[in-house]
């Protein structure tokens, strides 16, 4: 069944129609506030709120428009609410220290320390760029469709995910010049 | 991550190793709560929202229907039963000769086209 026929059903109050959306995009939400949030468990809450408001909102959902956006839109807000609204301590910023006290890349390229280098490199990206990027090369969404979830010029979503990649690409670096020399 | 930023491709390779850093562990955990509170809202909660944002999103359309009906009704009322007989339409069907041969539609059903001056006849007023 379509997206856009289970929004109607589930907005005409079938719970079952709901839950189908909510397999299907509880993935996508999760990174996605996963993405702005960093902690786990306070992207969870956010991606919860957001499929709430999504279920009390489907009435402006349009069904001509892909479901996906629409949802990440209320998610991606959620989240950025809700980072803004919390007091952020300072031990949770990243600070260019941490970065460097890394694990060198002469040693075993780790997958846990793989992920906390790809890890530190993604919060240093500012939040868009971070959204945009997951989108595009997680999601497989087009530059148009991060374009409505962001609200932003389908240029500037370009310009997100290349100087995003950018960095990811360049604070990888050493890892990708150690797996080579592994090779 | 080999390709370029530049790319209007998935990088795959970016894109996988950044699902398996932000993937959550218990999706059905978090599937099940999301429903558990989805069922801690009253069915009527949406069924009445729906009622109402069915009428908030008819209500302007609607009036302004109800507006232009009258007005047509108020129109057709005053041309049609206060002017007495009907009257023939401005350009007239042009399948039926009519009575004044430079009469517009007259000159739509012609096999020739007609004459500059007529027109101009015609749209000046000069008659």
């Amino acid at each position: 069944m379509e997206d856009a026929e289970l929004a109607a059903l589930a907005h005409a109050g079938d719970r079952h129609a709901f839950g189908q959306l909510l397999w299907k995009y509880a993935g996508q939400a999760r990174r996605v506030a996963r993405t702005i949030l960093i902690d786990e468990t306070e992207a969870d809450d956010a991606a919860q709120d957001a499929f709430l408001a999504a279920l009390k909102n489907l009435g402006r959902y349009d069904p001509d428009r892909p479901f996906g956006p629409w949802l990440l839109r209320i998610v991606a807000n959620a989240a950025t609410d809700r980072h803004r609204r919390r007091k952020v301590r300072s031990t949770e910023q990243i600070s260019p220290q941490a970065r460097s006290a890394l694990p060198r890349p002469d040693q075993a390229a780790e997958w846990g320390e793989f992920r906390d280098a790809l890890e530190v490199a993604l919060q240093e990206l500012p939040e868009r760029r971070r959204i945009a990027v997951v989108l595009f090369d997680v999601e497989g969404y087009s530059h148009q469709e991060i374009a409505d979830v962001l609200d932003v010029p389908v240029g500037t979503v370009r310009s997100d995910v290349f100087h995003a990649r950018r960095k990811l690409r360049e604070a990888l670096g050493p890892w990708r010049s150690a797996e080579e020399e592994i090779v | 991550m080999t390709g370029s930023p530049f790319g209007h491709e998935q990088d795959q390779e970016l894109g996988e190793a950044l699902k398996a850093l932000l993937s959550g562990d218990d999706e059905v955990g978090f599937v099940q709560r999301v429903l558990a509170r989805v069922s801690e809202i009253p069915n009527g909660f949406v069924l009445r929202l729906t009622w109402w944002e069915v009428l908030g999103a008819w209500a302007r359309p609607g009036l302004v229907a109800a507006g232009l009906g009258l007005a047509l009704g108020a129109t057709i009322w005053l041309s049609g039963f206060g002017s007495g007989p009907v009257q023939t339409t401005v350009l007239g069907d042009p399948l039926e000769p009519p009575d004044d041969s430079v009469f517009p539609a007259a000159l739509l059903a012609q096999g020739e086209p007609p004459d500059l001056n007529e027109i101009l006849v015609i749209g000046l007023d000069l008659r």
